[in-house]
């Protein structure tokens, strides 16, 4: 839940320095205009629900902060800082910042030394720490490994985190910040963005060198259903950025249009001389279940010649064997494939072709493959 | 009987073993009572009248004896008997598992930077079919039921074995004690596996063994002693509570000990940080023969045991504890470390600290050196445990310690392989101990088809043995699966549906799970996937396998404290991942033919057979997994 307000702020009079610029002389003093946001987020490693309100400020260059304890001590032996996370407008965790002569502490009170506030920030930036998918039972067994209380017998049951993922000492504070820079928090940042974002700044967002954000925008569209011309060939034009997770979200976008929209836009994509893209629209009107119109036919026979590997020669018979009736001019292309030098094209047409009402020409074709190549048939 | 051949030596024989050094033969036996001789028997059945001599001697033929029914003995038999050698299981106990039976409730741990896959992971998610609920007695007939539905294997409990007759270097047979219906068995084998743990059957046939610690200088080992001496860890029995939700008074028994916990508490591992599952810390070990003392420790460690419990509810100190009573408590230790069993190689620390690769590895450990205690709870100076180190990675477990030295047709799994005393604090964890007996197993069978014994397979067959077990879903690192007769490898292409991760071609690359950042599998966008493989040339099939996931950075153990399960929020069930609805189509001049359906599928391996096909493609359809949204693979690999 976010409940949002404006003010003025001359915030945090307390004054907030980079992870790696402990210094007095770096001191940088907040005073923007900002806007407030309210969140209830209960982090992982909380209690209870007492300490779920939580207060998210959006800066005018639309990135975001909250100011965060750095750990959930079980033991309540631990020192608890104030610790700053830093996200951009899409939620996707920047920095964190401590106040000037404020240490994090490991083990036995010793504080983080550089390197360790290096690591911190690159475990932080993983999105797929171990941490994800760990719950605050298995981090304090964790801790207890560490100082050796478990033992086979009795069923240890800890994760074994490698050093790389975690620091040594301190590992309930980094399974808390983890979970303060991209646990829950993530969503909300990127509901607030979204809910201000109209299409034009979408479009922006397409725009944006950064995969992420391209994601993100198609994320909204197809949520919006969003497919006006402007709006969709910006979507069609991010299938060529060098990003399989961006091309898979080009595709599930259209696949969410409507039929004609889809069909237009697909084949579109299929007019290709990229083999993996072509098998990529394959696969998609595969799945969708697509109706075979004679347009359709036309735009994919317009790309036979150009079909150069198994795979989307394969993907192109399944699909055509999804109509039960074919016309000698649906036909007849087709033997083309037959003289292909790649047998398992060759055959996969020879296949195709041999149970479907042919000519006199085409059967004698056909008799003359088998001939040839009975022994990969 | 011709055994008795053998038996030559009497109290004076006693005597000069237990002077033996620490490498020592086994005592000769002095069990000469001829057990099943029942001619003074005046046996009436009165049902018929008749008078007679109840028989109480059975002759009994098998290929592969296994000893011991621990989780080690289990994948040993288990194995075997799928690679077609008749096999007889014998465990000395009335229920399956050892250690990690209800009778001691061992949580079945396994390397903690990545699961152990094979038979051990077969049974440990068949047990989230059967036993959600995480109950012990339950677990043990889940063990029951997979080993008595496995073909030509044969199951016998409470049957020890207490004897052998040799010949030369060899084992014939061994006679064996059923403990319920005074029979004594002659078990005539080929191979003999000793997971026994104790190995009391190897001992009798002379294989070598040493029990204690050794020095430092013997092995470079640093953790090790400065001088060699007769410690072995500990045994410890464990406890379940119950919260009855009013006050619960507790009165110790006679001969409850009490605790020192002023002093015990000094140690930061001799804590009770929870009061429902037990202390490991309450152990007993022996400086000399644990096995002499068994019966002694017993009495100590619920002596023992008692005496905490008594201060837990009755000190004053712990009124978290008022409302708890004992539900359960053990009965037999479960034993950390007994006798050590000789081979051609000894693991040590070295071994697991440097993780140096073995040509003839077979599987993998991953513990920390988890030493306990020289005195355990008798020795409150020391720690309780000193968790030494761990391998940063996992580390390679060689063929080469599981097979005795000087007795040639015997084989050995689990804590009695041969190890150092520092690297079996390592190597005895179960899952570890599991996959050395999957490997023994499977080595004895392909020593029964090829009349050859351990050490030949070793020098002259290793490549087979590891090819199988890599094909049975064991994971040995750094030995990728190089399978000739697998036809996938030979395929013209692979192709698949569209993924989110992974390549098809990784399928068939010979690494069955993805090592770090290193890929290894395929996954598709969604399901209903398939998946094709293609050959120029017509090919005869007549087997497909996969390798599905699991996830094997995730724990999947029940636990004697279900509750702690639901805390780690640790899944309950089947993996999500694994595939549980598939089929395997083959096309035959050019029409596919369902060939195999895979329904309800609960294994990583999954293995269809059907009758052969001469094809030219292979179709896997992958229609259902058990909750996630993607098909996984790891592996397809088919066969004539």
């Amino acid at each position: 839940m976010i409940f949002i307000k404006l003010r003025n702020i001359a915030l945090f009079l307390c004054l907030l320095l980079p992870f790696n610029k402990l210094v007095a002389a770096d001191i940088t003093l907040s005073s923007q205009s900002e806007k407030v946001h309210q969140v209830i987020y209960k982090h992982p490693a909380q209690k209870d629900s007492s300490q779920m309100n939580q207060t998210l400020f959006e800066t005018p260059d639309k990135a975001f902060y909250m100011d965060v304890v750095s750990v959930y001590c079980f033991a309540d032996v631990c020192k608890i800082d104030t610790v700053r996370i830093y996200w951009n407008d899409i939620g996707k965790y920047q920095k964190f910042e401590l106040k000037p002569g404020i240490n994090l502490e490991k083990a036995k009170g010793e504080v983080f030394t550089a390197p360790d506030y290096k690591k911190l920030q690159l475990i932080l930036k993983d999105e797929n720490s171990p941490f994800k998918n760990i719950s605050i039972d298995n981090i304090i067994s964790t801790q207890q490994t560490e100082y050796g209380d478990i033992d086979a017998f009795s069923g240890a049951t800890a994760i074994n985190l490698d050093e790389s993922v975690s620091i040594k000492g301190a590992v309930l504070t980094v399974y808390t910040l983890w979970h303060w820079a991209n646990g829950g928090l993530v969503s909300m940042i990127r509901k607030i963005t979204a809910d201000a974002a109209n299409s034009m700044d979408l479009i922006d967002y397409l725009a944006n060198k950064d995969v992420e954000h391209k994601l993100f925008a198609i994320e909204q569209l197809t949520k919006r259903k969003a497919y006006d011309a402007l709006l969709l060939e910006s979507v069609k034009s991010q299938y060529g950025v060098e990003s399989q997770k961006l091309k898979r979200s080009v595709i599930s976008y259209l696949e969410n249009a409507p039929e004609e929209v889809y069909i237009n836009a697909i084949m579109d994509l299929f007019d290709s001389d990229n083999s993996k893209q072509r098998i990529d629209c394959l696969q998609s009107l595969i799945v969708s279940d697509t109706h075979l119109t004679v347009d359709l036919y036309q735009k994919l026979y317009r790309q036979l010649c150009h079909q150069k590997t198994y795979h989307e020669v394969d993907l192109l018979f399944t699909l055509l064997e999804k109509n039960t009736t074919f016309s000698d001019e649906q036909i007849d292309p087709l033997f083309i494939f037959l003289t292909n030098s790649n047998i398992l094209i060759s055959r996969r047409a020879y296949w195709f072709l041999e149970n479907k009402n042919i000519n006199k020409r085409q059967e004698k074709i056909l008799k003359e493959f088998l001939k040839k190549n009975s022994e990969y048939l | 009987m011709k055994r008795r051949d053998f038996f030559v030596k009497g109290a004076l024989g006693v005597v000069a073993t237990s002077l033996l050094p620490v490498v020592a033969s086994a005592a000769p036996s002095i069990i000469n009572t001829n057990m099943s001789d029942r001619s003074k028997d005046k046996w009436l059945q009165v049902g018929s009248g008749k008078r007679g001599i109840p028989n109480r001697e059975q002759i009994i033929d098998v290929d592969i004896l296994v000893i011991g029914a621990g989780m080690a003995g289990i994948s040993a038999a288990v194995s075997a008997a799928r690679h077609g050698a008749k096999t007889l299981l014998i465990q000395d106990r009335p229920v399956l598992g050892g250690n990690a039976s209800s009778e001691m409730r061992v949580t079945v741990n396994g390397a903690p930077q990545e699961r152990e896959t094979g038979i051990i992971e077969e049974i440990l998610i068949e047990n989230w079919v059967y036993n959600k609920q995480e109950s012990y007695p339950v677990w043990d007939h889940v063990l029951y039921n997979y080993i008595t539905r496995q073909p030509n294997l044969k199951l016998m409990l409470n049957t020890q074995a207490i004897d052998a007759v040799m010949d030369g270097d060899k084992i014939k047979s061994a006679i064996c004690w059923g403990l319920t219906n005074e029979t004594e068995y002659t078990i005539n084998a080929s191979q003999f596996i000793d997971c026994s743990g104790d190995g009391l059957l190897a001992a009798i046939a002379g294989a070598e063994y040493r029990t204690g610690r050794e020095g430092k200088d013997e092995f470079n080992e640093s953790y090790a002693p400065d001088q060699p001496d007769g410690w072995t860890m500990g045994e410890c029995i464990m406890m379940i509570t119950k919260d009855m939700g009013r006050p619960m008074p507790f009165k110790a028994p006679d001969y409850a000990l009490p605790f020192d916990y002023e002093t015990a508490f000094k140690d930061k591992h001799r804590r009770l940080k929870q009061l429902k599952e037990g202390f490991w810390w309450i152990e007993v070990c022996d400086d000399y023969d644990i096995i002499a003392k068994r019966e002694d420790t017993r009495h100590k460690l619920m002596a023992y045991f008692y005496g905490v419990w008594d201060y837990i509810k009755n000190s004053g100190n712990h009124p978290e504890a008022d409302n708890l009573a004992l539900d359960w408590i053990g009965s037999i230790p479960g034993r950390r470390e007994s006798r050590r069993f000789m081979s051609d190689y000894i693991l040590t620390q070295n071994d697991i600290l440097k993780n140096p690769h073995f040509e003839d590895a077979i599987g993998f450990g991953g513990w920390s050196l988890d030493e306990h205690n020289p005195g355990g709870i008798e020795n409150l100076s020391e720690p309780a445990s000193y968790f030494h180190q761990k391998s940063k990675e996992i580390y390679e477990v060689p063929y080469g310690i599981l097979y005795s030295k000087n007795i040639e047709n015997l084989s050995f799994a689990g804590r009695n392989a041969s190890l150092t005393h520092i690297a079996l604090s390592s190597t005895r964890i179960i899952s570890t101990c599991a996959l050395m007996g999957q490997a023994v197993g499977t080595g004895a069978a392909i020593c029964l088809q090829k009349g050859i014994n351990p050490r030949e397979l070793r020098k002259k067959h290793m490549d087979e043995l590891q090819e199988q077990l890599l094909r049975d879903d064991v994971f040995i690192p750094n030995r990728p699966a190089v399978d000739t007769n697998d036809l996938a490898k030979k395929a013209d292409e692979i192709m698949g549906s569209s993924t989110v991760s992974g390549n098809s071609k990784f399928l068939i690359d010979g690494v069955s799970r993805d090592r770090g950042e290193e890929i290894h599998h395929w996954e598709s966008n969604g399901l209903d996937a398939e998946l094709q493989l293609e050959w120029k040339k017509p090919v005869k099939i007549s087997r497909v396998e996969l390798k599905g996931d699991t996830n094997v950075l995730r724990k999947i153990m029940m636990h004697k404290n279900p509750q702690k399960n639901i805390q780690q929020k640790q899944i309950l069930d089947v993996p999500p991942e694994l595939i549980k609805t598939a089929t395997v189509e083959a096309r035959v001049r050019g029409q596919w033919v369902e060939v195999a359906k895979i329904e309800e599928n609960i294994t990583r391996l999954i293995k269809t057979s059907f009758d052969q096909v001469k094809t030219t493609a292979i179709r896997v359809k992958l229609k259902e997994t058990w909750g996630y949204k993607n098909a996984k693979l790891f592996e397809i690999r088919c066969y004539s």
